[in-house]
């Protein structure tokens, strides 16, 4: 059982397929026919503990948009295949972070894996009860934090057509076709709640510990 | 005496219908908050003479700019922020003035639209009369519907109500719905996305159109669908209203009156038990709460987690008119509703000034804010089990830092019970010493019985202050004394909805489960 889901890299389909027999993922599309588009979102996974974590997907091939809502603060990776063939290799993407985590966040990241980069210019990242300290921006990473945290909502992107905000563009074309690529969103949680959150994890671990004694 | 019946499957399901559809549009907040839930219970209440306030777990308070205003209108502890609307003043969606004197609120309807999740509150505006028309809640606009726009002797019934919208973190629309009442103060919400808007005020006097005052009414969500009833729901009685707060487990209402050291807990039976807009016009059976054995028990001065088993007596007119009657251990002629006067002569307990009411999780809470100096009392906290009726103090202050008159009351979705102070800012402590206290506050209550200060009020602008930030009409001066009111829970916990009575409406958010909230 992987607790943190290891990074996704450049994968075929095959290797997805079977990170979909595992429990941690949630099969959201079934990778059959060909698409009409060059990218098509997959699944999610959740790094652990994940309790109240879900993703809803509200976009589809080339403009992604998706309500990632944390119950915990951990990790949680959506998961994209492309079949870019004659297409051009680019997608738009955005998101309501929502936090019902009980803290605040004291930052965010979003990170690509496997390939695919943030393309300029960039997109929008605005709070709603927060103040937006510091946001960050290399080619595979996007990192925000927050002078006064975020105990609401986070959007990242343009996920409800506001005026004067834009969606994040993200390039895929050093991906392969028929080849994924990640997209990692990391809530950073208060420094009182990481004691919380690793008090959490160590009973997890005693309870897995203690079902393969059994 | 009327014993509660057992209410069907298929009418609980109904009831709670508004509960369900709020819960699909929050799933999986909902699900991660039901532990917390779990643990309200007045089984955790410690013994005492009185209770005491704690540090709070949130951490000291310091005031924190309002993100729409830039004015520091709240003290917060750290990590927590709030966005301010419907100033007194402000022009509202439909054109109209916000009125002033923001009271009881709730949320009334929580859904998605289309990707957005919307919530809708309906707001209370405590005013009591003018000898302007113009003044009436809604006057200017005929599709607001009133009660009542003719004198009453020299005056006209103001008070009423305006709905606001909340989206995706942010305030959107307000707009007036009711008016023609008078003084509507607690009230609360239905599991219909509707309001119970209540008045405060307990008179015999009949207005130029015949109408008399003191009575309940509904206002539904959107009024732009379905109009509001302008008629009483006469039934739930005629008195000096403060909240009403419904269980969804047997579709019964509990409701409080203000109406000093002559009031007790009521409950009203609805004749239609399945609920739905306007269903409670369709009338029912009021009731009085009385102590088992004890006849009219004086409840003004509990010890802290002081039980009594109470059952429930028949009020036969709850339209009665009200009159002086003699209260043993108060006095020989003390003003009483008519409800009241029939629910003592059946043996009701004596209360000082109930106010706020919330049922969560099958318990009744509710407050009496009386503030006595002989005998020491600064207010109570009351916990009724509906299962057991089984009536416990678990809260008791006799000392103005520990709780300076609770007035409305709510219990967030983490099952927290916070209350909203509205004392003076003078008053005696736990020695019976004068003090003075610099603000009201929002004041959190642990399942032991001891307060903990969660917000304090910090509105003290000069008319220039106001003016840059757009507020010309507001309230100047300090108002830190004055009342907090209407807090109520977004339902999945993210955001506490409350007013400042000075006339301005505040969405907080942050780091509630630091604590208890």
């Amino acid at each position: 059982m992987c607790f943190y889901l290891c990074e996704i890299t450049t994968m075929q389909t095959s290797s997805v397929k079977t990170l979909f027999s595992s429990a941690a993922l949630t099969l959201a599309t079934v990778l059959a026919a060909p698409a009409a588009h060059a990218v098509e979102y997959v699944g999610s996974s959740f790094a652990m503990p994940a309790t109240g974590n879900s993703v809803v997907s509200f976009g589809s091939g080339d403009a992604q948009s998706f309500d990632i809502n944390f119950g915990t603060m951990t990790r949680v990776t959506l998961v994209f295949v492309t079949f870019r063939d004659e297409i051009a290799p680019t997608m738009s993407f955005s998101s309501i972070i929502n936090n019902f985590t009980g803290y605040n966040f004291e930052g965010m990241t979003v990170r690509l894996t496997g390939g695919a980069m943030f393309q300029a210019p960039n997109g929008s990242v605005t709070p709603t009860f927060g103040t937006l300290a510091s946001t960050v921006v290399t080619p595979t990473q996007v990192s925000m934090g927050f002078s006064s945290g975020e105990g609401f909502a986070l959007n990242f992107g343009n996920p409800l057509m506001a005026s004067g905000a834009s969606d994040w563009m993200i390039d895929f074309s050093a991906v392969e076709s028929g080849a994924a690529f990640g997209l990692s969103v990391t809530a950073v949680p208060e420094p009182g709640t990481y004691a919380m959150l690793l008090a959490g994890l160590g009973l997890i671990g005693t309870m897995v510990r203690r079902r393969r004694q059994v | 005496m009327q014993e509660p019946h057992d209410p069907s499957p298929s009418r609980r399901g109904l009831l709670k219908g508004g509960a369900s559809a709020i819960a699909v549009a929050f799933a999986g907040p909902i699900a991660a908050l039901a532990s917390r839930t779990a643990e309200a219970s007045t089984d955790a209440c410690v013994a005492a003479a009185a209770s005491v306030q704690v540090a709070s777990p949130y951490g000291p308070l310091a005031p924190v700019n309002d993100l729409t205003t830039g004015l520091p209108l709240i003290q917060l502890p750290a990590g927590f922020s709030y966005k301010s609307y419907g100033w007194r003043g402000d022009l509202m969606t439909d054109g109209l003035i916000t009125p002033g004197a923001h009271d009881g609120m709730g949320v009334v309807r929580a859904r998605r639209v289309g990707r957005s999740l919307e919530i809708v509150l309906v707001r209370n505006h405590e005013l009591s009369t003018s000898t302007d028309a113009s003044r009436i809640v809604g006057a200017s606009r005929n599709s607001v519907a009133k009660y009542d726009t003719a004198k009453t002797g020299a005056n006209y019934q103001i008070g009423g109500n305006t709905n606001l919208v909340w989206r995706d973190g942010n305030w959107i629309q307000s707009y007036a719905s009711l008016g023609g009442i008078y003084r509507p103060c607690a009230g609360g919400s239905t599991t219909w996305e509707s309001w119970l808007s209540n008045e405060e005020i307990r008179s015999n006097a009949v207005s130029e159109s015949g109408r008399k005052h003191g009575y309940i009414f509904e206002v539904p969500a959107d009024t732009s669908i379905n109009s509001v009833n302008p008629e009483p729901i006469i039934d739930m009685g005629r008195f000096s209203h403060e909240a009403s707060a419904l269980d969804p487990d047997t579709g019964y209402w509990y409701l409080t009156e203000d109406q000093g050291n002559a009031n007790t807990l009521y409950r009203f039976l609805p004749n239609n038990i399945e609920g739905g807009l306007n269903s409670l016009h369709a009338g029912g059976t009021l009731q009085g709460l009385k102590v088992v054995d004890v006849m009219n028990a004086d409840l003004r001065s509990p010890t802290l987690c002081q039980e009594y088993a109470v059952e429930w007596v028949d009020i036969p007119n709850p339209d009665l008119d009200g009159a002086s009657i003699a209260i043993t251990g108060v006095g020989a002629s003390v003003s009483a509703s008519g409800p009241y006067r029939q629910a003592y002569a059946n043996g009701a307990a004596i209360f000082g000034a109930n106010e706020g009411c919330w049922v969560a999780n099958g318990i009744v809470y509710f407050t009496d804010k009386q503030v006595t100096s002989n005998p020491l009392r600064a207010g109570r906290i009351w916990a009724l089990d509906i299962a057991t009726n089984t009536l416990k103090a678990i809260f008791v202050s006799n000392d103005i830092t520990v709780g300076n008159s609770p007035d409305n009351l709510c219990v967030s979705p983490r099952g927290g019970v916070l209350f909203n102070e509205d004392g003076s800012g003078t008053g005696r402590n736990a020695l019976g010493e004068v003090i003075s206290v610099p603000a009201q506050r929002l004041m959190a209550l642990r399942a032991d019985g001891k307060s903990y200060a969660f917000a304090a009020h910090n509105y003290n602008f000069t008319a220039a202050q106001l003016a840059a930030v757009g507020k010309p009409t507001a309230p100047t001066g300090n108002q830190r004394n004055t009342e907090w009111a209407g807090s109520c829970f977004s339902p999945d916990g993210r955001v506490l909805f409350v007013n400042l009575y000075t006339g301005v409406t505040l969405a907080i958010s942050g780091p509630w489960a630091r604590g208890t909230l």
